[in-house]
């Protein structure tokens, strides 16, 4: 196996920014023949022509993603490199493979590709995946329609509000500090290069961002250009998208981790919604206008088990965030437990 | 990244004059395997997954850390849904927000097939499982045999608060690019066995 390759198959964890851009047309014509071969090295070869950004890489997830024989869990992963492709041919490949989509994870993984890609066009085919017998089939394609719809300021798909009862308490003097604070260009511009195309279809800004610090995780708020230009009055007229949440991994890469929804409530305010990318809103509040912009509260959303019990308050200033009050539980309640196996 | 921290309170042995100092004591350190959509799984992935423990057990024996207790999980494929497959490091922290094993062994999360990486695991994660951030090892089968045994080794390498280093032929050498390496040094077995899971 020539040298560049082996970039492509040793690397942990993602690929090393160079790496794919150094692979050659051969190099490139090698990865299309794995992808395509049964065998553990598919997905990495599709994955690295997929951020190679090679040319013939739809057409080649076209064909294998609505090959029934084929892994699921590897169809599934096809999927989601569809998104990540960026083109606009994805779309189309993604609802032509739905019909013969079969297990419940890959129509799972094509709504949520969906979601990061979709136009208007699909609201019909989520909202058939939203009424999935499958319940995480549902849930995804529910998301996705939420997302499609107000990315694209359309009303009509509005997102469930929670209850005020199932919204979450915060203790704020056992909450461990989270420091939130701008995040000026150069940082706001190079999480927006390390997320690629994982941006659900969002054109962001690269000049400023909010920086997240809780404990040991680093997140940054990416802002959507959209709402920076319509400011705290865009939510009150139609839905839309102000940004995205991307948060830093371990080998200091960023990928998208929450995105938040906004949209129309009465004359004076709009509702909030946090949803983390497979579908389930964790957090939900208001912003109401005021002389000089809004005010704004999200809480945590309770009665799903991998729940978000924290508290953000603040202002909404020339289409910024300025928190004046975050806090965040410290544990989080409630996770499922495996069941016992062998080997 | 932080820096690498130098090892503290245990060194290794330096030489000098005099008898050589007795090596340090073993310790131990206990996982969960948790297959994640199990039924999924076939037999060459549950063999790959045993000799993936098998090759960690072996190369961490070498720092005297002794993979001890391995005990195994299940999640259904109806339970993980979409999670059986990992997307990004944010979704692998979502998997381990979602999912712990009630004891007081580290978690590690084993899916089929990962995107855009072979796996995720916190540097020098935290031993409250039920605390934020990713609190466990999430590794992929995307892999061969050596393959996926350099992932297990590695990620839990991680767990236990190794860093990248650029050796090559090291576990987490050749800065993250680590294919199928089983090298360890002395000095990262110090750091590992000082991490709160590991046990005397
Ligand atoms: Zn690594």
């Amino acid at each position: 196996m020539p040298d560049r390759l082996d970039d492509v198959f040793h690397a942990s964890h993602r690929l090393p920014p160079d790496a794919a851009s150094r692979l050659s047309a051969d190099d490139l014509s090698r990865l299309r023949a794995l992808a395509t071969e049964p065998g553990r090295q598919r997905v990495p070869a599709m994955n690295a022509l997929v951020v190679a950004g090679d040319p013939g890489v739809v057409d080649l997830l076209a064909v294998t993603l609505r090959d029934s024989g084929a892994d699921p869990a590897v169809r599934a992963a096809w999927a989601m490199q569809l998104a990540a492709t960026g083109r606009p041919d994805a779309e189309d490949a993604l609802v032509r493979a739905l019909p013969e989509a079969g297990p419940a994870v890959v129509r799972a993984r094509i709504a949520a590709a969906l979601a990061r890609i979709g136009s208007p066009f699909v609201l019909d085919d989520l909202a058939r995946l939203a009424g999935d017998p499958d319940p995480a089939v549902g849930r995804v394609g529910a998301f996705a329609r939420h997302v499609v719809a107000y990315r694209h300021g359309m009303p009509g798909f509005e997102v469930p509000r929670p209850d005020d009862q199932d919204l979450l308490e915060v203790d704020d003097d056992h909450a461990p500090p989270m420091a939130v604070g701008r995040a000026g260009p150069e940082e706001s511009a190079a999480t927006l290069v390390s997320l690629r195309n994982d941006t659900f279809g969002l054109a962001l800004s690269e000049d400023t961002g909010l920086r997240i610090d809780c404990g040991v995780r680093r997140m940054v708020f990416l802002y959507s250009q959209d709402f920076l230009r319509r400011g705290a009055g865009g939510p009150l007229r139609l839905p839309m998208m102000p940004g995205l949440i991307a948060q830093r991994g371990p080998d200091g890469s960023y990928a998208t981790r929450l995105v938040l929804l906004a949209g129309p409530q009465d004359g004076e305010s709009f509702h909030l919604a946090l949803y983390r990318t497979d579908g389930y809103q964790m957090m939900a509040g208001a912003a109401t206008i005021d002389g000089e912009g809004a005010v704004f509260e999200l809480r945590g959303v309770g009665g799903v088990r991998n729940k978000l019990p924290a508290l953000l308050r603040g202002r909404i200033q020339g289409g910024e965030f300025v928190l004046t009050s975050a806090a965040e539980a410290r544990a989080v309640p409630e996770a499922s437990h495996p069941t016992p196996d062998s080997l | 990244m932080r820096p690498l921290r130098p090892p503290r309170d245990e060194e290794e042995p330096t030489g000098g004059g005099g008898a050589p100092p007795p090596p340090p004591p073993i310790r131990h350190l206990d996982i969960n395997i948790i297959r994640v959509g199990f039924e999924d799984f076939t037999a060459e992935d549950d063999a790959e997954l045993a000799n993936a423990i098998q090759v960690t057990r072996a190369i961490y024996a070498r720092v005297r850390l002794n993979l001890r207790t391995v005990t195994f999980w299940r999640i259904s494929v109806s339970e993980a849904a979409e999670h059986a497959i990992i997307d990004s490091a944010a979704e692998a922290e979502d998997l381990t927000w979602d999912w712990t094993v009630p004891n007081d062994a580290l978690d590690v999360f084993v899916v089929r097939v990962m995107n855009d990486a072979d796996g995720w695991s916190a540097v020098d994660g935290s031993c409250d499982k039920n605390s934020k951030g990713m609190t466990g090892s999430v590794v992929s089968l995307n892999g061969d045999a050596a393959n996926s045994a350099n992932t297990l080794a590695h990620e839990v390498g991680h767990y236990l608060g190794l860093e990248h280093i650029p050796d090559d032929g090291n576990i987490v050498g050749n800065n993250g690019s680590s294919d199928a390496f089983t090298g360890i040094h002395a000095w990262q077995g110090v750091v590992m066995r000082r991490h709160c899971f590991v046990r005397a």
